[in-house]
C-alpha cells in the first residue's frame, strides 16, 4: 500500500510538472509577463535588503565609536564636576560615563599620533585640552537625544558628537525601509494579480480537458496540482532571475569597495547571496502560489 | 446495483425529477426515453454527481449518492463510464492518448495503461486508428473511442447521454452493437436517447420520463405513446 502510495506520488509528480511546463509554454506571453512582474517586485525587495543590511553592518562597526564627548567649563569647582558628574549617570538613556582629565587627554593624545607624536611639541596641550566626559548611550539612534539633554546641565562647555551623521543614516535607513516596503507591497499586489490572470487563461484553456478529467474521476488535486505548480514555477523563476541579477551587481559592487574604499567594509558577498536567495524564493514561491490558488479558488470549480 | 429512492431534483421553480423510484440491476441494459425536457440529462447527471438531489436518495455499488462530499466524487465516478452525444474527446490528443488519458488520471501504472489500451482499441475497434486525431476521425469512430475512452477503467456501469444523436442510421446500428458487446461483457448500460428506431431494435428495458415522472418501465423494450 505504501509502495503503491510512494510510486503514484512521483508518478503524478513527473505528470504535474510535465502539464504546468506545457501551460506555461502555451502562454508563454503572460508568462513572460508573469515571470517579469515578480522579478522587478523582489528586485527591488531584494535591492531593500541588501542595502538595510549593509547600513546596519556599517553601523554595528562605527556603534564603538558613537560617543558623546562632553568639555567642561575651565577652572570648574570640584563640587559642581560631582553634582555634573552624578546627573550625567543617573541619566536612563547613558550607559557609561568616564571622566577624562587634562592629563589623560593628553596621553590619549600621544597615543593617537603616535610616532608622529613630535608634531605636538611646542603646542601648549594644557591650553588645548579641557577636562571632560566620554559618555556612551544604550542605543545609538538616541545619542541625538541625550546630548540636547546635555545642554541644559550646568558646567559644561561644549558637547561634541563627531558621529552624527550615524542618527541621520540611521533615519534614511527607516525611511527606505519604509518606502522599500510600501513598494514591494505594490509590487506584490501586482505580481499576485498578474499570476492570478495567467493560471485564468490556463484554465479558460483547459475547460474541457478538466471536465473530462473529472468524468473519468481524477481527483480534485490531481486537477489542481499542475495549476499550483504552475504559480510556483513563475514566482521561483522570477524569484532566481532578481537574485541572480542583485548577487551579480553585488559581486561587482564589492569588488569596487574593495578597491576604493578601504575602510568601510560591506556584508560579505556569501552571506548576502544566502540570504537573497532564501528570501527571494520564499517571497516568489508564496506569492506564485498564493495568485494560483486565488485564481483556482474563482474559477475552478471543482 | 443502481437504486433511486423518491428522488427529486427541483432547479427554483422547475422540478426536473418528480419523485423518481427505479432500481437497475447488474448486468441490465436500460434506455432512457422521452421528450425533451423530460429530465433524461438530469437523471444521468445524478447518477455522475453532476447535480444532487434536493430529496430522496441515491444509491451506487453500494455508495450512497445522495449528498455525497466533493472529495469522494471522483470514487464513484472510477466506477463509471460516461459518454456524451458531442464525444468531449481532447482535440490534441490521438485515439489512443485519449482512452490513456481516462487511465493516467486514476494513476494507473504505465504497464498496466499500455496492456488496457490495447485492449480497449481491440474491443472499440480502432487499432487502425490509434494514432489520429479526432478531428481526422468520422462520427463513428469519434464516438468509438469516447466509448473506449469510457471503458477504460472497467466500469460497473456505462452511462451514455444520446451517444447516437449525432449519427447516421448506418454508424448508429455500429454503434449499438457495440455497446451491446459491452452489456454482454456484465457491464451494466444506460442508455438516454431519443431515437425510437433502435429502441425499438434492441428489445430491451425501457424507462419512459415526462415532466420527470416515470410513466412507464417495460422490460422488453414497450415505451409510452405520450412520445
Amino acid at each position: 500500500m505504501i509502495h503503491k502510495g510512494v510510486f503514484l506520488l512521483f508518478y503524478n509528480a513527473i505528470h504535474h510538472i510535465k502539464i504546468a511546463f506545457r501551460n506555461l509554454f502555451r502562454n508563454a506571453w503572460m508568462t513572460t509577463a508573469s515571470i517579469t512582474t515578480i522579478l522587478v517586485g523582489l528586485f527591488i525587495a531584494g535591492l531593500v535588503i541588501i542595502l538595510i543590511s549593509n547600513v546596519n553592518y556599517f553601523v554595528d562597526q562605527v556603534e564603538s565609536e558613537l560617543l558623546i564627548k562632553v568639555f567642561l567649563e575651565k577652572d570648574l569647582p570640584l563640587d559642581q564636576k560631582v553634582i555634573l558628574e552624578e546627573r550625567l549617570e543617573s541619566h536612563p538613556l547613558v550607559e557609561t560615563v568616564r571622566y577624562i582629565d587634562t592629563e589623560e587627554g593628553k596621553k590619549i593624545i600621544q597615543e593617537q599620533f603616535g610616532e608622529d607624536a613630535d608634531v605636538l611639541e611646542g603646542l601648549d596641550l594644557d591650553e588645548i585640552l579641557w577636562d571632560g566626559y566620554e559618555i556612551t548611550v544604550y542605543d545609538a539612534e538616541q545619542i541625538n537625544l541625550v546630548a540636547q539633554a546635555l545642554e541644559d546641565f550646568e558646567g559644561i562647555d561644549e558637547i561634541v558628537y563627531g558621529k552624527e551623521y550615524i542618527s541621520d543614516l540611521l533615519r534614511m535607513t527607516e525611511i527606505v525601509k519604509s518606502v522599500g516596503i510600501v513598494l514591494a507591497f505594490i509590487v506584490s499586489i501586482a505580481s499576485t494579480f498578474v499570476i492570478f490572470n495567467t493560471v485564468r487563461l490556463t484554465v479558460m484553456m483547459r475547460k474541457d480537458e478538466i471536465s473530462i478529467m473529472r468524468y473519468v474521476g481524477a481527483t480534485n488535486w490531481f486537477i489542481r496540482w499542475p495549476f499550483i505548480l504552475e504559480g510556483w514555477i513563475i514566482g521561483l523563476l522570477g524569484a532566481l532571475l532578481a537574485s541572480g541579477g542583485l548577487i551579480w551587481a553585488y559581486n561587482k559592487l564589492a569588488v569596487w569597495f574593495v578597491n576604493n574604499i578601504q575602510y568601510v567594509q560591506i556584508v560579505p558577498i556569501d552571506i548576502v547571496t544566502k540570504n537573497v536567495l532564501i528570501v527571494l524564493c520564499a517571497g516568489g514561491s508564496i506569492l506564485g502560489i498564493f495568485g494560483s490558488t486565488l485564481s483556482m479558488r474563482k474559477f475552478l470549480r471543482l | 446495483m443502481l437504486e433511486f429512492k423518491n428522488v427529486t431534483k427541483r432547479y427554483k421553480d422547475l422540478i426536473a425529477i418528480d419523485n423518481v423510484s427505479l432500481e437497475i440491476s447488474r448486468g441490465e441494459f436500460v434506455f432512457l426515453v422521452g421528450p425533451n425536457g423530460a429530465g433524461k440529462s438530469t437523471l444521468l447527471e445524478l447518477i455522475y454527481c453532476e447535480e444532487h438531489p434536493t430529496k430522496g436518495q441515491i444509491i451506487f455499488d453500494g455508495m450512497d449518492l445522495t449528498n455525497m462530499r466533493r472529495n469522494q466524487v471522483p470514487k464513484a465516478r472510477r466506477k463509471m463510464g460516461i459518454i456524451f452525444q458531442d464525444f468531449k474527446l481532447l482535440p490534441n490528443y490521438t485515439v489512443k492518448e485519449n482512452i490513456e488519458f481516462a487511465l493516467r488520471v486514476v494513476g494507473t501504472k504505465k504497464g498496466k495503461i499500455v496492456e488496457r489500451v490495447a485492449e480497449v482499441l481491440d474491443i472499440v475497434d480502432m487499432h487502425h486508428r490509434k494514432d489520429y486525431y479526432p478531428e481526422q476521425l468520422s462520427g463513428g469512430e469519434q464516438q468509438r473511442t469516447a466509448i473506449g475512452r469510457a471503458l477504460a477503467n472497467w466500469p460497473k456501469i456505462i452511462m451514455a447521454d444520446e451517444p447516437t444523436g449525432n449519427l447516421d442510421p448506418m454508424i448508429t446500428e455500429i454503434i449499438m452493437g457495440l455497446f451491446s458487446k459491452i452489456n454482454d461483457t456484465g457491464t451494466t448500460v444506460l442508455m438516454a436517447t431519443h431515437d425510437l428506431n433502435v429502441v425499438k431494435k434492441m428489445k430491451k428495458r425501457v424507462i419512459t420520463l415526462n415532466k420527470g415522472i416515470v410513466i412507464s418501465d417495460d422490460s422488453q423494450g414497450g415505451f409510452s405513446l405520450v412520445l
